[in-house]
């Protein structure tokens, strides 16, 4: 799952350009610490969801991450 | 939404303090009049406009992707759903970060949702396959360690 997820990463990668940000979500506690750890590509942060509570919060951290970015 | 959906939310909400993302995430599956949700500002909702393909895993199997760009996106997100579940649950979630400028990507992993029905494959036997492989290397890395050594009697 982990390899297939590094491909998805680079899959997002070539989709998007190599200078913009990438978030990887997940809905898994397992998978998100899992991710963390092998996250090793530039431009990237890992980032658990793991209710619906939390979704919004997240939106405003993606938001204000890529704001910050931007400014 | 109709009335009998308006009702079990209202008693959800009304029940639990804290809503499980699987309640909302069903709402993804639901008809499009449904994101007059409670919990969503419609306005940030749109009717889902999905394209899907295939991603060509480490297996050299097809996994199905779930694909919502947008253009001249500023950033990217990959969601990785958990297990037992797909990422097909997540797609009105997915126009929010769409409306955010965000290109949304998502696979459903070997053994879960389209990439299951797709391929026909049962992903548990490959699971297996590999919980057996993963057990083969354990057992030779602890046989290895004399104090860890276990006879079964």
């Amino acid at each position: 799952m982990l390899m297939d997820t590094e491909k998805l990463i680079a899959y997002v990668r070539n989709q998007i350009g190599p200078s913009k940000k990438i978030f990887v979500v997940s809905t898994s506690k397992t998978v998100i610490e899992a991710i963390s750890r092998i996250l090793t590509f530039a431009n990237s942060l890992a980032i658990p969801w793991y209710d619906a509570t939390h979704c919004m919060a997240i939106i405003e951290q993606i938001n204000d991450s890529m704001t910050n970015r931007e400014a | 939404m109709s009335t009998t959906s308006l009702s079990f939310l209202l008693f959800v909400k009304k029940n639990i303090t804290k809503l499980s993302f699987v309640i909302l995430c069903e709402l993804g599956v639901a008809p499009i009049n449904m994101f007059e949700s409670p919990f969503l500002p419609s306005s940030l909702l749109d009717p889902i406009v999905t394209s899907s393909t295939f991603l060509t895993g480490s297996n050299n199997n097809q996994l199905y992707l779930h694909s919502h760009p947008v253009e001249s996106p500023r950033a990217g997100l990959a969601l990785i759903h958990g297990l037992g579940e797909h990422a097909g649950r997540y797609t009105s979630f997915y126009q929010l970060f769409n409306k955010l400028g965000i290109s949304v990507y998502a696979l459903d992993y070997e053994g879960h949702g389209k990439t299951l029905e797709m391929n026909g494959a049962k992903g548990r036997t490959r699971v297996a396959v590999r919980y057996n492989l993963i057990m083969n290397m354990a057992s030779k890395s602890i046989t290895s360690l004399q104090d860890l050594t276990v006879t079964l009697r």
